[in-house]
């Protein structure tokens, strides 16, 4: 088994999959993405970043792009934080000011991979263990999972 | 968020006020920034060479790094180093009537006033903040529908 098969190789260049999800952004009404770049979401990233109708800015961190995010929704945009799971660690500040204690809303989509004892890379389980850490434990938001076929609109 | 705003508000001029501790916390703005060059959106900085209401800690610009010289090397092309307050008022004013993004860094003496609370909370501040929006704009962004929570709920 090579890397790219412990990364999910075949999912992350499943442009069709990558489709649903710019379409599902697209008909929840967003027009602002900022983005980490991910190897899962490098399709759905380079169809938001061809999207002339969305603007995309690339972050360095997902604090960052949080911040950005949120500065975006005061001015009026319906933007979307694009960023794989481990981003939950990163951005567990700005989450918890802006959104918990702020109320600033917007939409949060990041990949997600198995949890410990799946045979993920050990990076990829850390983001999973992020994501429930900072997602559920704190309460900060209203996190949704779902498998790419199965509820793509609650996108 | 000053440049979510900035995006999102190409007609307004936005100034983001920052300070030399809050932006070594975050370095990575920079090539954002010089990356996205909203001409409407001035950066300036104030460097005092301390976290001052952290208990006047030395900030790492005291010791030498340069932030008007990260900011040209991230690729901000138009940044500009005061050190007195005669080219201060000439250049913000300059940087206030350009279109043109700008990042202006503010050598400063420590010594501010003493912060005192606002008065209200950070959500009302905000939504203070968001209705002077709306109706300086004519939009509406409070009452946007969440599309996701009605689907959920159908």
């Amino acid at each position: 088994m090579t890397l790219e098969d412990l990364r999910g190789g075949r999912v992350r260049h499943n442009v069709k999959n990558a489709e649903i999800l710019h379409h599902a952004l697209k008909d929840a009404g967003i027009n602002f993405v900022a983005m980490v770049p991910d190897s899962y979401f490098r399709e759905v990233n380079r169809l938001l970043q061809e999207d002339r109708d969305i603007k995309s800015v690339t972050a360095t961190r997902e604090d960052e792009g949080m911040a950005i995010c949120a500065g975006a929704y005061m001015g009026g945009k319906n933007p979307c934080m694009v960023m794989e799971a481990s981003g939950y660690g990163s951005g567990a500040g700005v989450l918890a000011r802006i959104c918990q204690i702020h109320h600033t809303p917007f939409l949060i989509l990041s990949s997600h991979v198995a949890g410990l004892g799946g045979t993920q890379h050990e990076l990829f389980t850390l983001g999973d263990r992020d994501a429930n850490l900072y997602a559920t434990g704190i309460g900060l938001c209203q996190p949704s999972g779902f498998r790419l076929g199965d509820r793509p609109s609650q996108a | 968020m000053a440049l979510g705003l900035a995006i999102a508000l190409p007609k307004r001029k936005i100034i983001a006020l920052d300070g030399d501790g809050s932006l070594l916390l975050n370095l990575g703005i920079l090539p954002v920034l010089a990356q996205q060059t909203p001409p409407n959106l001035l950066v300036v900085v104030f460097d005092n060479g301390l976290y001052e209401s952290g208990g006047n800690t030395a900030t790492l610009s005291a010791s030498g790094a340069d932030l008007a010289a990260l900011a040209s090397g991230a690729g901000i092309e138009n940044t500009k180093i005061i050190d007195s307050l005669d080219a201060f008022s000439r250049l913000l004013k300059t940087a206030l009537k350009a279109p043109a993004f700008s990042f202006l860094v503010v050598r400063v003496k420590p010594g501010g006033l003493p912060v005192t609370p606002k008065g209200m909370s950070g959500v009302e501040n905000k939504f203070r903040f968001i209705r002077h929006i709306e109706a300086t704009e004519g939009k509406r962004i409070l009452s946007i529908p969440i599309r996701t929570s009605q689907k959920l709920s159908s």
